[in-house]
Formats: C-alpha cells, sequence, structure tokens
C-alpha cells in the first residue's frame, strides 16, 4: 500500500481555516479524492483553495461554473474556426491539428508538471447532470481527443476542491467518491472575529448588542430566509452610519430591519410577534 | 459494539453508507489519521455522510455507538494498539507484494465476511494475524495516540444535536424528484421540420476548408405538456411540503413543452382554482376545451373524503340541490378525456383501504408520493 506522506495543510498566512476544514483538506489529501466544501455564501469556501495551493506551494487552477458549463469544457475544444482561418489566410501550417485543440481548466490541472490544486466552483450551478458527466474522468484521471488520437493522462493526480451552495443537491454516485465538508454557520465568537476585520473601528456595545440580536433572530424558526454574514455586515454598516444608540436595539426594536430581512412575509412575522416596530 | 457494528448502525439508520466509504474510513485508520473517538466522530463524518441533512441522524448513530456497550472503549483501543505495535517483518513482507487495490478488494471481501472477533490467522482482519487488513502501512506514518483533539469533545457536540435543523425529509429530496420527473420525456423527431445545428455547421465548414456544408438536426426538445391538479382539501395541510416540493421542482425545471396547474378541493367539481387563496376559479368544463388529450395529468391528492362528497355533486353536498354531476363522475370524464393519467397519493399504503381512495384508484392508476412512486407513476404516463 502507498500510503506516502502527504503534504500537510495548515492554513495560510492571509486565511484562517477552523480546525475542521484543516483536517478535510488533509484526509482529501490522505485518501486522494476530492474535497466537496459545502456551506452558506460567504464562509471562505472559494478562499481555500486558494489558500491550499499557497500554503503548499501547489500550481493553481479555477474552473468556475455557469448554468451553461458542460462536463467536456473542463477538457478540451477544438478551435475549427480558427483553423479554418490560418487555411485561408496561409498564417500557419494547418496539418498539426494539435494546436488547435484548447484545454479547459480540468486538462491543465492533469498536464501540470507539479501537482496542482484545482479548484471546481459552484458545481450545483450546472446541469442536475453535470456532476455524473464528470466521473469518469476523476475516476480514470485521464480522457480521450479523438480528433489527435490523443490520450491525456494526469501527471499527479491533483487535489480537487468543489464548492457547492446547495442550490441544487448532488448525485450519490458522485459524492461517494468525495470527502465531505459542511461549513456550519460561524457562532458567536467567530462572527465577531469576521465583523472585526471588515470593520475594525466598531464600537464594542454595539458589535454585541447587534450580534446577540443578530442570532436571537436567526433562532427564530418561522422564517423563510435566515439573515446571513453579508446581510449582518450590511446591517452593522448601517448602525454604524447612522451612529445608533447601540442601547435602544431590541427584538421589539429592529431598525433598518429591510437590510436584515429579504422577505416582506418574515418583516410582518416578525411585526405581528414582537409588536411594535 | 465493533467499529463494524458502527457501520451497520448508521446504515440502520438510513445513512447508507457504501462499502468504498467504509475502505476510506480504515484507510484514515490505518494511516493513523484516527486515534480517539473524537477523531472517529468528526473524520468519520466526512468520509462516511455527505449531506447536511445527514449529520443530525449521524449524531444520533455516534451517541447509540459510544453508548452501546463496555467494549467499545476496549475495541479501539485494540485496534490501536495492533497499529501501535506496527508490522511484523511477515506482515512487511506480505503487504509490501499486495497493491492498493488488491487489498482493498480483499478487505470488503473480509469485511462481508467476518462476523466476528478474530485472532491469529491468517484471513481475517485482526490480532497477530499476517493479514496485511486492519494494521497496514500503520508503522510508516507513526500512529498519534491519544492526540490532543482542538475540538469540543465528540461527545457533547453530537449530544447538543447542532444540525437538527438541516435535516429535512431526506427520501423525498429535491434531486430526485427532479430525476425522476426528467424521466417524463417524449422527443419530439417526426414531421419534416428540421432546424439548422449552427455549432456543428461551423464546425462541418470550417472543416472542409470553407465548403458551406449545412448541418440539419432533427429537432430534439420534449414534446411533454403536463397538467398538474392538486387537492388543496384539508386533511392535505399536513402533507403540504411535499407536495409543494414537488410542484415547485416541476416548475422549475422548465422541461416541459408546456406545464399547467390547478387546485382542486377534496374533489374535483364544477370549478376548479387557479388560486385558492383568492379564490380565483374557473369551470371544470374548461379543461376540456383548452387541454387536448396529448396533456399528461398528474392528481395529487390523499383522495381521502367521505363517501358523499365523493358520490353527490357540489350542489348537493354545499347548496342541497338535486342537481350538477357528482365528483365521481368529473374523475371519470377526466379520465376518459386524457390519454394518460395518473394519481399521486401521499397517504400511507395501510390507508389505502378507504373507500374512497379504493373507488379512485379504480379509476386511475395511484401511486405513493415517494420517489418509487413517482418513478413508476412516470412510466405509466409514458405508456400510453
Amino acid at each position: 500500500m502507498h500510503f506516502e506522506k502527504t503534504a500537510k495543510f495548515k492554513g495560510s498566512s492571509d486565511y484562517v481555516a477552523s480546525p475542521e476544514l484543516i483536517e478535510a483538506v488533509n484526509i482529501s489529501l490522505t485518501l486522494e479524492k476530492p474535497l466537496i466544501i459545502k456551506g452558506e455564501p460567504g464562509t471562505g469556501k472559494t478562499m481555500l483553495a486558494q489558500s491550499i495551493a499557497k500554503s503548499l506551494n501547489m500550481p493553481f487552477f479555477i474552473w468556475n461554473i455557469k448554468s451553461t458549463t458542460k462536463a467536456k469544457d473542463g477538457l478540451y475544444f477544438y478551435d475549427t474556426v480558427q483553423r479554418l482561418n490560418d487555411a485561408r489566410f496561409h498564417d500557419r501550417d494547418i496539418t498539426n491539428i494539435k494546436q488547435y485543440i484548447k484545454f479547459g481548466k480540468l486538462a491543465l490541472a492533469f498536464m501540470s508538471e507539479e501537482k496542482a490544486v484545482l479548484l471546481i466552483d459552484e458545481i450545483d450551478k450546472a446541469d442536475i447532470e453535470f456532476p455524473n458527466d464528470l466521473l469518469n474522468e476523476l475516476d480514470e484521471m485521464s480522457f480521450y481527443i479523438p480528433e489527435t488520437n490523443e490520450t491525456i493522462r494526469a501527471k499527479h493526480r491533483p487535489q480537487v476542491i468543489i464548492t457547492s451552495n446547495s442550490e441544487k443537491d448532488l448525485p450519490d454516485a458522485f459524492l461517494r467518491r468525495c470527502v465531505f465538508h459542511y461549513i456550519a454557520f460561524p457562532d458567536y465568537e467567530l462572527m465577531k472575529e469576521i465583523v472585526e476585520v471588515h470593520y475594525p473601528n466598531i464600537h464594542g456595545e454595539l458589535l454585541e448588542k447587534a450580534l446577540t440580536l443578530f442570532y436571537e433572530i436567526r433562532k427564530i424558526e418561522d422564517l423563510k430566509k435566515k439573515p446571513s454574514t453579508s446581510e449582518l455586515l450590511d446591517w452593522i454598516r448601517v448602525l454604524m452610519i447612522s451612529n445608533y444608540d447601540a442601547k435602544r436595539l431590541s427584538m421589539k426594536h429592529i431598525p433598518f430591519a429591510g437590510t436584515l430581512l429579504k422577505k416582506e412575509q418574515d418583516l410582518e412575522y416578525i411585526k405581528r410577534r414582537y409588536a411594535h416596530f | 459494539m465493533t467499529l463494524l457494528g458502527f457501520f451497520y448502525l448508521l446504515r440502520q439508520y438510513g445513512i447508507k453508507v457504501t462499502t468504498k466509504e467504509w475502505l476510506d474510513l480504515y484507510k484514515l485508520l490505518a494511516v493513523g489519521e484516527i486515534s480517539s473517538l473524537d477523531d472517529l466522530y468528526y473524520k468519520g463524518r466526512k468520509v462516511l455522510v455527505k449531506s447536511e441533512k445527514l449529520y443530525d441522524i449521524y449524531d444520533k448513530a455516534y451517541l447509540d455507538f459510544v453508548q452501546a456497550g463496555g467494549d467499545l472503549k476496549e475495541r479501539l483501543d485494540e485496534i490501536l494498539s495492533f497499529m501501535e505495535e506496527g508490522l511484523t517483518a511477515k506482515d512487511k513482507a506480505v503487504f509490501e507484494q499486495l497493491d492498493l487495490h488488491e487489498i482493498l478488494e480483499r478487505l470488503t471481501e473480509r469485511l462481508l465476511n467476518q462476523k466476528e472477533k478474530h485472532s491469529g490467522g491468517g484471513r481475517h482482519i485482526g490480532q497477530n494475524g499476517y493479514s496485511p487488513f486492519g494494521n497496514a502501512g500503520a508503522k510508516r506514518d507513526g500512529v498519534r495516540i491519544g492526540g490532543e483533539s482542538h475540538h469540543n469533545a465528540a461527545f457533547m457536540v453530537a449530544t447538543q444535536r447542532h444540525f437538527k435543523n438541516l435535516r429535512e425529509d431526506v427520501y423525498l429530496d429535491t434531486r430526485n424528484i427532479g430525476v425522476a420527473l426528467k424521466k417524463l420525456r417524449q422527443f419530439q423527431n417526426i414531421g419534416r421540420e428540421e432546424e439548422v445545428d449552427i455549432e456543428a455547421t461551423i464546425n462541418k465548414t470550417a472543416e472542409n476548408f470553407g465548403d458551406i456544408e449545412i448541418v440539419f438536426a432533427k429537432e430534439r426538445k420534449n414534446n411533454v405538456k403536463l397538467l398538474l391538479l392538486i387537492d388543496n382539501g384539508g386533511s392535505m395541510e399536513i402533507h403540504e411540503d411535499r407536495v409543494e416540493r414537488l410542484f415547485s421542482i416541476a416548475k422549475g425545471l422548465n422541461y416541459f413543452k408546456d406545464f399547467k396547474h390547478f387546485y382542486f378541493h377534496n374533489c374535483v367539481y364544477d370549478f376548479i382554482y387557479e388560486d385558492m387563496e383568492h379564490g380565483k376559479k374557473l369551470p371544470t368544463e374548461r379543461l376540456f376545451k383548452d387541454f387536448n388529450p396529448e396533456w399528461k395529468v398528474i392528481f395529487i391528492g390523499d383522495a381521502l373524503m367521505s363517501p358523499y362528497e365523493l358520490h353527490n355533486s357540489w350542489q348537493m353536498i354545499y347548496r342541497y340541490e338535486k342537481k350538477g354531476k357528482t365528483g365521481i363522475e368529473w374523475l371519470k370524464l377526466l379520465k376518459a378525456h386524457f390519454r394518460s393519467s395518473i394519481w399521486l397519493n401521499p397517504i400511507s399504503y395501510i390507508q389505502w383501504q378507504h373507500q374512497t381512495v379504493k373507488a379512485i384508484s379504480k379509476i386511475f392508476p395511484m401511486f405513493p408520493l415517494t420517489i418509487s412512486g413517482i418513478e413508476a407513476g412516470v412510466k405509466q404516463l409514458l405508456k400510453n
């Protein structure tokens, strides 16, 4: 069995990863399996891959997924139009088809001379079948190009990091091949740090009162959409700009509530339940 | 309870851990990544549980496992100690000859056969054997015994059941419904109209060095038109979540040639509703005019009502007049009009013995509102 000592990820200077997240990365490095990171937007999923590449000194490739992305886009694209153009204007020797094969990010990560980190960002944006279409390439770490009769094989199995905002659920067959980590919503202490990074000058009392109220609101089960980090940051900014008196913050009195709660029903609900806005 | 017991416990709880995933856990054990019960909780979760919706169930299973019996600690210590002892020369020799795939395959086989703890001998996973399983690779990396954990104690964390809110009806999840409904397709390949495949045309033309070659492709569009008729009656309230999910997915898929939905209350009478809340309704007659028999119809309802609600007309029920069509007559008319229709029922099979459920299932092929039910229903819809 070849369990070589794999390089360990410890977080990088500009990215503070939670111990659990570091652990997830190291498990996926050990098992040589893709790591799926799921969590609410703004929990630093995308930053993570960058940080791994940086701290382990590995080449880094990002494959951003859109709703129209096909699995093949990650492999290659045969630029026939360029070839036609070259033929017409005699710019280049067109007999070599290889020069018209443009590689996608997955292929580039395969072909990297050193072990690379590949970020497949927001995989859930693509069609429901997209992850399944990738299974074969990720398993075999190779693919075939009929146009040039070539098989591209990974020199080193790239470390694949996949992020998902859980818009769509991923297929089981795909999940089985991955290590999975869910980034839980930041707790009070961590959130305090996050806010302080954004607003270093924030008044201590305002920060504490606002956070307490924020978590109280998040506890309400019936909300259609719970406020998340970005809403909290916006809200705190408005509170700071308006020089709001922190002492007046309470469930009965949520100023600029529209910044926190984006759904009309939620605003109504809180209004009804706690009255006298 | 043995560690393998944890595997079966998880599966019992409905976390469908596969053997491959379980082997990932063994690999982590083998390289010394797991050396305490806390490690088992956190690291095990990462390789065994692939959805945060299952985290709560995992917490419960873990608690059961930890509380299951006194021998657990011993069992874990046992695993750890033979990893610590490392491999004998003989072990090493056997171990070096095998490659990873083979080891995993054989380990799988053993795991499935192994019924009890085993010591000595070369076949089973256990102590003091020369089988490479269970302790393979331990020496290479060294084992971190009792390594300190930066986490909260797993047991405490599991007890708090943090992930309760993330739990959903895991059996009827969004993706599964989407996949099941996507089978409801009939590609239109008939007719003379063909469309130009622009991408293929450009490619072909370029390959011909500019001699234009137009590539025609048969239009491949889903030809299915889907009509949902949804029971919004009082007894349906408890199934609201599931029905809503199915509805929003069918709508969001953007997959059908046409998609329409209406509501009814208990049974179909003279009117159906576009919007129940605002009472926006139209005569049921309109269904026959506006929707040709090609439309595929899915009724969603519990079909539970008082017999008179099925066998009397709306006027009889609410106005005490003896006129109009009865509910069951309406249903039969709809059945006759549309070439294919099914009924999805959210209530459990046991209740299907109810008189009105029986009567309605004689008209429409009835399927439970579960993934397999939807799949079977879709097949039925495509038959005709």
